[in-house]
């Protein structure tokens, strides 16, 4: 019977997220609050918005290939990714404003056709990239449940490209590194004691959009036969150099996570 | 809290606005048959307008791209001691959204930086070229669809380019109702009536039209060969005897041979003015038999004659232009071919006119050897037929007075004739042989491949290890085609490219040392036609 009741508390929660501006603009939230009024039984679970130091979210990032050579890569303007991030509230700045560090990954995959055959069949392109990101971040709390930061991040990993079908295709892996600068908006639920006890963590519900722009090193992927292996000393191929490709764009990561 | 609610759109407005620059039809490429230049090859790509020339001594095998203009239409190395490529395009007409684009001839030399460009009156698709690359005729085939988007051109319009100077005059010609079919040049550094002359003779069904290239402003000259108009021939073969002075053509649906004689002196019907020709014609015809399948001219002066096979009646006919008479010899074969050469015989050591006759897809299986000196008194005894084992379905002169024979009856079998001793040599092979490629010029080397990654070779001469010798590299996938290069790069080596299967059509080639091939030194290069793709703006 607690499980269920503890269950509706963190429902009740979650709905009230949209609510959330409303609310805010009446008078403060009670720092604890209490729910459902048990005679018999300790003040739990409760809600709570005291700060939250760790977060984990998923994340989705949208890329918009401003340059001609990276529309031509990945065969599109607008390029999605998806990753994680985890959160770290480092230095508590001011009573509104923390220093935050984080560590994301982020995956990028595209399969698109490059046409370029005589015979009319396109040739099978896939583009990824994989980039792990330390970022640094500002936020300012405006309302407990809204906080605009700004944040730079620099990262590393690498992007592969892979052109035509198996047997016959060109592969080839670059290093990647990256700077990014970047502002966006935090929002967060109350914290919720899914315990009995105080020794349970608070959880809370917490969102991001983030908006900025990602300046990194251009790719010059050098393709080569794949070999499968079946060849013991295999007559040794060039590469070929398909070009220079600009790293520079602006994107949208948007998140959604729990904070603890 | 509308506000609240305008965030989930945010996730999902970035998926939504997916502009593929890619999708909607982007067109794919048309890669042209690769061109062997003296040390490396070129690509041309029909959809870009570019072509890749790889040179072969650079470790890299970057190749270098060189514009040309839209829609490349034809790709050939220059003839002649030229090493340079030539590119026919089409341009482009021009529409509302693009600018049009002149036809254009490029001349690419892989040594200098800048391509010679040479813009064109018409957008022709058709290129011919005299034996030394001095002239180059455009004109339009009769499938000629639109002339590369034109409503209306004429198609007897031609542009004669002279390389000298890099120039092109469009020459219109008469038509009889017929297109230009396929164009002959007279033999480099011929001379007419004591002057250097560069004539062209233009191949039409019912008439063959004469220009002399050496002289822009003059009009060409018509002549039909069919004057009643009542049959139809389409010319396919000319000789020239500018000594004679005479043209000879064959053409199919005739049983005769057309000689056009060039006689000194304006046609009477046109005043001696700038634009009238130095030189008139009269037209003979020369009874030879029926179906004529091929035709040779040997002897000089009064005693030229024309050698002509008419494989239906088993039979050749010695002509004499001069005269007119036909001596007709039976052959006891099908014999529908004509290798000329000079030199000894068996009988005599005297080095003379002399031929193989031989039946390229009659199903022959004996060749015969004619000397044709005196062959018309001779006649019968003039000539002796050798047996084969199988068919012969091609023949490739070789230095020395020798040529192969390419046999098939269901599988490949390859010969050797010796044409001085009159021997026929078998050379043992699988019956894998898929495909041959001969390298008379440079080691007299045959090449072979199994249709798979076997590359099989055989010296026709001694090369240093013995005439005969055999050798074989297996590469790493399927050889599609086989192409020993001329000269040698700068790093030198001399060079066998091997164009490999390439299902992609991205460029693959595997590089041998031509004279010492092996597969320890050898080299791939796949790909390359990507090369600078995401940069060039088109792929």
């Amino acid at each position: 019977m607690t499980t269920i009741r503890q269950g509706f508390v963190i429902l009740s929660t979650v709905a009230l997220l949209p609510a959330l501006p409303a609310a805010a603009a009446g008078p403060a939230w009670p720092a604890t609050q209490a729910v459902m009024p048990v005679a018999s039984e300790p003040e739990l679970p409760t809600t709570s918005w005291e700060p939250l130091r760790f977060t984990v979210t998923a994340e989705i990032q949208s890329a918009w290939m401003l340059q001609d050579d990276a529309r031509r890569l990945w065969g599109k303007r607008n390029v999605g990714g998806a990753g994680l991030c985890f959160s770290y509230d480092a230095v508590e700045v001011s009573s509104k404003m923390t220093l935050g560090l984080d560590l994301s990954w982020l995956a990028t995959a595209v399969s698109t056709t490059m046409a370029s055959t005589a015979a009319g069949l396109d040739l099978p392109e896939k583009s990824s990239t994989q980039v792990f990101n330390l970022g640094l971040s500002l936020r300012y709390q405006v309302f407990r449940w809204l906080s605009p930061y700004a944040r730079v991040a620099g990262g590393a990993g690498w992007a592969a490209l892979t052109v035509g079908s198996p047997g016959f295709d060109l592969r080839d892996r670059e290093f990647l590194y990256q700077g990014s600068a970047g502002a966006g908006l935090l929002l967060r639920s109350p914290g919720v004691r899914i315990g009995h006890s105080r020794r349970w963590p608070l959880l809370a519900l917490v969102g991001r959009v983030e908006g900025g722009y990602i300046m990194g090193n251009a790719t010059n992927f050098s393709l080569k036969l794949h070999s499968d292996g079946s060849i013991k000393d295999p007559i040794p191929v060039a590469p070929v150099s398909v070009g220079e490709i600009a790293r520079r764009f602006p994107y949208l990561r948007v998140s959604i996570g729990v904070a603890f | 809290m509308k506000r609240a609610y305008f965030l989930p759109l945010l996730l999902v407005l970035p998926l939504a606005c997916n502009d593929d620059p890619q999708s909607g039809g982007t067109p794919s490429r048309r890669v042209m048959p690769i061109v062997a230049l003296d040390e490396s090859v070129a690509y041309v790509d029909g959809t870009s307008g570019l072509v890749f020339l790889l040179n072969l001594a650079d470790p890299a095998l970057k190749p270098r791209l060189v514009p040309t203009g839209k829609s490349p239409v034809a790709a050939e190395k220059r003839k002649g001691a030229n090493n340079q490529l030539l590119v026919l395009t089409h341009g482009d007409p021009g529409s509302l959204s693009t600018q049009s684009e002149p036809a254009r001839l490029v001349l690419i030399d892989p040594a200098s930086k800048d391509p010679v460009t040479i813009e064109l009156p018409g957008r022709y698709d058709q290129l011919a070229q005299s034996d030394d690359g001095a002239f180059a005729i455009l004109h339009y085939s009769a499938t000629s669809s639109g002339a590369g988007g034109s409503m209306l051109y004429n198609p007897n319009d031609l542009a004669v380019v002279k390389f000298a100077s890099n120039t092109v005059k469009s020459r219109p010609i008469r038509s009889l109702g017929s297109v230009p079919d396929q164009v002959y040049f007279s033999p480099p550094g011929s001379t007419l009536f004591g002057l250097q002359r560069n004539l062209a003779v233009v191949l039409a069904e019912n008439y063959v039209t004469i220009l002399d290239l050496d002289r822009d402003d003059r009009t060409e000259i018509t002549v039909p060969l069919v004057p009643d108009g009542k049959r139809t021939v389409e010319p396919v073969q000319v000789l020239f005897d500018m000594a004679g002075p005479a043209i000879y053509i064959r053409a199919d649906g005739s049983n005769d041979i057309f000689q056009i004689s060039l006689i000194q002196g304006a046609p009477v019907d046109q005043n001696a003015s700038g634009t009238s020709n130095d030189f008139h014609v009269s037209l003979s015809l020369l009874g030879a038999g029926s179906a004529l399948s091929d035709m040779a001219m040997f002897g000089t002066g009064d005693s030229t004659r024309l050698l002509v096979t008419a494989p239906d009646s088993q039979q050749i006919v010695i002509l004499d232009p001069t005269t007119g008479s036909a001596t007709s010899i039976p052959t006891g074969t099908q014999v529908d071919r004509i290798l000329l050469f000079k030199g000894p015989s068996p009988k005599s050591s005297q080095s003379q006119d002399r031929a193989l006759l031989l039946g390229v897809g009659t199903g022959a299986t004996s060749v015969v050897f004619a000397d044709l000196r005196d062959i018309e008194t001779a006649q019968g005894l003039a000539i002796e037929s050798w047996s084969i084992t199988a068919p012969v379905v091609d023949i490739t002169p070789l230095p020395g007075n020798m040529a192969l024979l390419k046999q098939g009856n269901g599988s490949v079998a390859l010969s050797i004739v010796n044409l001085e001793d009159r021997t026929i040599e078998p050379i043992g092979s699988s019956g894998l042989l898929d495909d041959v490629t001969v390298e008379a010029t440079v080691r007299s080397r045959l090449w072979g491949t199994d249709g798979a990654n076997r590359l099989e070779y055989l010296d026709l001469v001694n090369n240093g290890q013995g005439r005969l010798y055999s050798g074989e590299v297996i590469v790493d996938r399927t050889i599609a085609n086989i192409l020993p290069l001329a000269k040698k790069s700068a790093d030198g080596n001399r060079y066998l490219v091997l164009e490999m299967l390439d299902p992609m059509n991205v460029g693959y080639v595997t590089l041998l040392n031509a004279d010492l091939p092996d597969r320890k030194g050898a080299r791939s290069a796949y790909g390359f036609l990507l090369t600078d793709t995401f940069q060039r703006g088109q792929p």
